[in-house]
């Protein structure tokens, strides 16, 4: 009989800081391959610290954090950062090497890749994230939406299964709000596992196909996108707003849509 | 010139050179050497002045040594000797012949040491050095520590630019001068939160590079291999050194 891995599986995973802070108080959860999954959550609730754990940045202190069935340990990380690929919410604490080539060659050199295999990777990772002819540019000298565009060619250039993302169109302008979810969907068509974290609602309710709402270091809500419809927990217990054409709909239907396309075909077939 | 060696010669010709020079005592022959660094220095181009421009913030310690040199150096004072004094006649200093030339040597040797260092920094950026000093064998612990601190300095040039912005923003005036009211208290608080700010944004950057596989070597792409005549090079120079060595052992 054959057992479904899955791509990021969490067990009672607890998280405290060195001043007490307990960030994450018994995560629980498993993410199949090929999902597109969104971590939704205030400030401080806790996403960030739970994404350092999936590249093993942050190592369980209690619980299990397992990457395709292989349990997170200090003695296999180069294994897992070699499946997990994680984009920091702030490309400047990503980017750091002097041309945009050598930065993204990084990651794959460090897998101990072929001269020759690590020139084609990037040369990929640059084609896909629309920044070809910046290869030879200092990384310092282009534009915040560029060097996030530059951190993310830095992660695919190592061909990760697993892509984690913070916060990813924070401080986006929206061309490259749309350039980055285009290139999300491109991705997520080639097989790969997305997992966003972000507190952007209605890119969440267009993007994802599942959704897990933390606050407070605890899961209170994993499910598809219909949790977003939750007042009381998207408002109350989470401290978020809901999607914006959700609450346009609110007081005319009772299953308000959660995306456009929804509400597009709702006025079209209902109100028309 | 030094640019056409492998960077692992390159490292190997430098370091060999300073361990010679160090141990050089003729004025003489230090002059050579400092005359043949500036050469390596002049044909590494422009890129020498950045270096050296930075290294030369450490001038007044050596200065200060060179002093200290002249003013230790045991040797019995004449008329025609220098006497320093200080401070009305509380205090005198006189400074021999033999003090002299004692400065001279080490304002000699650092001259040379510097110019070596700086033709290697004008043309080995960082990582092909931290590159070319691991595979030569070096522990990581030193390289990685290095690379820390070279990254703590850009960090800290960023957070201090961007502390500064902020500041004027909310109407910070330069004070007159470090004596003045106050001045000294703000610069100190400046200088905590800077490198406070700084560790926590190094620590991030070390977890990008984690996160992408860094275990403490720095690969280039472009990894070179040594030829014979790197190996060739870098012995010529050596030889140089070594063979000024001998003469001044020798007396020739």
């Amino acid at each position: 009989m054959s057992t479904v891995v899955s791509a990021v599986e969490i067990s009672q995973l607890q998280f405290s800081y060195p001043d007490k802070t307990q960030a994450l108080r018994g995560v629980n959860f498993s993410v199949p391959c090929g999902s597109r999954v969104a971590i939704l959550g205030p400030n401080g609730a806790g996403k960030s610290t739970l994404l350092l754990h999936l590249n093993g940045i942050h190592v369980a202190q209690e619980g299990r954090v397992s990457i395709l069935g292989e349990d997170v340990t200090s003695s296999n990380l180069k294994w897992v950062r070699s499946k997990v690929g994680v984009v920091f919410q702030d490309p400047d604490d990503q980017v750091f090497s002097l041309t945009v080539r050598e930065d993204v060659a990084f990651g794959p050199l460090n897998l101990d890749l072929g001269r020759d295999e690590v020139a084609a990777r990037v040369e990929d990772a640059l084609a896909t994230v629309g920044l070809a002819g910046l290869s030879e540019k200092n990384p310092q000298n282009l534009s915040f939406g560029q060097k996030k565009r530059v951190a993310l060619a830095g992660v695919l250039a190592m061909g990760t299964e697993i892509l984690v993302l913070d916060e990813p169109l924070a401080h986006l302008d929206p061309t490259g709000q749309r350039d980055l979810v285009s290139t999300l969907d491109q991705l997520s068509t080639a097989g790969k596992t997305i997992i966003v974290a972000s507190h952007n609602i209605d890119f969440v309710a267009e993007w994802a196909d599942r959704v897990i709402i933390i606050a407070a270091g605890r899961i209170i809500a994993d499910g598809d996108k219909r949790v977003l419809l939750d007042r009381d927990l998207m408002e109350k217990q989470a401290g978020l707003t809901r999607p914006t054409v959700t609450r346009l709909f609110e007081g005319y239907l009772e299953q308000p849509p959660t995306t456009l396309e929804e509400a597009r075909h709702l006025l079209k077939y209902k109100f028309c | 010139m030094l640019g056409v060696l492998e960077p692992r010669a390159r490292v190997i010709a430098v370091i060999g050179s300073i361990l010679i020079i160090v141990n050089l005592s003729d004025p003489r022959l230090l002059a050579a050497v400092a005359l043949f660094w500036g050469f390596m220095a002049v044909t590494s181009g422009r890129s020498w002045f950045e270096p050296a421009k930075r290294g030369l913030v450490g001038l007044p310690v050596v200065l200060v040594l060179v002093v200290v040199h002249m003013l230790t150096a045991p040797g019995a004072p004449g008329a025609s000797d220098l006497v320093v004094t200080l401070l009305g006649d509380r205090a005198s200093f006189s400074v021999s012949h033999e003090g002299i030339v004692r400065g001279g040597i080490f304002l000699l040797r650092f001259t040379g040491a510097f110019l070596a260092v700086t033709s290697l920094a004008a043309v080995t950026p960082s990582n092909h050095l931290f590159n070319a000093l691991s595979r030569l064998g070096v522990p990581s612990i030193f390289i990685v520590t290095a690379q820390f601190a070279l990254r703590y300095l850009a960090v800290l040039q960023q957070e201090g630019r961007r502390m500064s912005i902020a500041r004027q923003s909310r109407g910070q005036v330069r004070a007159s001068s470090f004596w003045a009211p106050g001045a000294a208290g703000s610069i100190g608080q400046l200088i905590g939160a800077l490198f406070t700010r700084s560790a926590y944004r190094a620590e991030r950057v070390y977890a990008g590079m984690l996160s992408r596989g860094y275990d403490g070597f720095i690969r280039l792409s472009d990894e070179s291999s040594l030829s014979w005549s790197d190996y060739a090079a870098a012995g010529v120079v050596l030889s140089i050194h070594t063979g000024l060595l001998i003469i001044e052992l020798v007396g020739l």
